[in-house]
């Protein structure tokens, strides 16, 4: 997998994911991850566009990471999965706990609420 | 109802080995046309139980087969994993409370929820000292 984060307007950080989110594909990212939502990084919107298989590996590190940045008073939303990527997270009661959004301003405003 | 071609590929017991099974799968559900929809499903599905047998279902180290048979069931797809470790069911866990938030979210329990939810059955049997774990997909 590929990951990359670029800093946008108001504080807000997008980090932009790319890939199989499997077993092999979150171990590739996930201690890169894991340090670009720690600090002072409050407000995130993760890009989940480039990523084309979600499985529950990829679903721990997505809430791991946003339950750190939630522990700290932040917030980390998901940005504009395709329709199988979200389908999981739907099934697995995710969008529950990490809101999706489809828009990028709206993800925007969800953060810096 | 006339039983369609069986697709069947070997795997060795090492995570390695999933990209390889996601791309079979891919080709063989394209094949006996199953939709690109409930192949995602059983793609998802199948990472979650050869994951679990390859990481709890082997008492000791060592070189194992894991054997996967693909057949058509009705307008899905059927997958049967077949393996030679301990007895095994990749659904014995109970699945995990559905969290109120994300603190309180349980880490864990996530794969067996998804084979719950997004597969029609999941079927698990004890035979001749291996295990077989069925997974069928919606129509």
């Amino acid at each position: 997998m590929n990951i990359d984060a670029e800093a946008l307007a108001d504080g807000i950080w997008k980090i932009n994911l790319a890939g199989r989110m499997d077993v092999k594909g979150t171990q590739e990212i996930d201690v890169k991850f894991a340090g670009l939502t720690a600090g002072q990084r409050n407000a995130i919107v993760v890009d989940m566009s480039g990523v084309d298989f979600l499985a529950s590996i990829g679903i721990r590190a997505l809430l791991l990471n946003g339950k750190a940045v939630s522990q700290r008073g932040g917030k980390m939303v998901l940005l504009n999965p395709d329709a199988n990527v979200a389908k999981v997270l739907e099934m697995a009661g995710i969008d529950m706990l990490l809101p999706i959004f489809n828009d990028l301003d709206a993800a925007r405003q969800a953060v810096t609420a | 109802m006339a039983a369609g071609p069986q697709y069947q590929l070997t795997l060795a017991n090492d995570l390695a080995e999933l990209r390889r099974m996601s791309a079979w799968l891919a080709q063989a559900c394209g094949e006996m046309g199953v939709s690109p929809e409930r192949a995602a499903d059983l793609d998802v599905c199948a990472n979650e139980a050869v994951t679990n047998i390859i990481s709890y279902a082997y008492d000791a180290p060592g070189n194992r087969e894991i054997v996967l048979r693909l057949v058509r069931a009705g307008a899905g797809a059927g997958l049967t994993i077949e393996d030679d470790g301990r007895a095994f069911d990749p659904l014995a866990a109970p699945p995990p409370a559905a969290p109120a938030s994300l603190a309180q979210a349980a880490i864990g329990g996530l794969g067996i929820k998804l084979m719950r939810r997004m597969m029609a059955d999941c079927a698990y049997r004890r035979s001749g000292g291996k295990n077989f774990f069925t997974l069928t997909t919606y129509p």
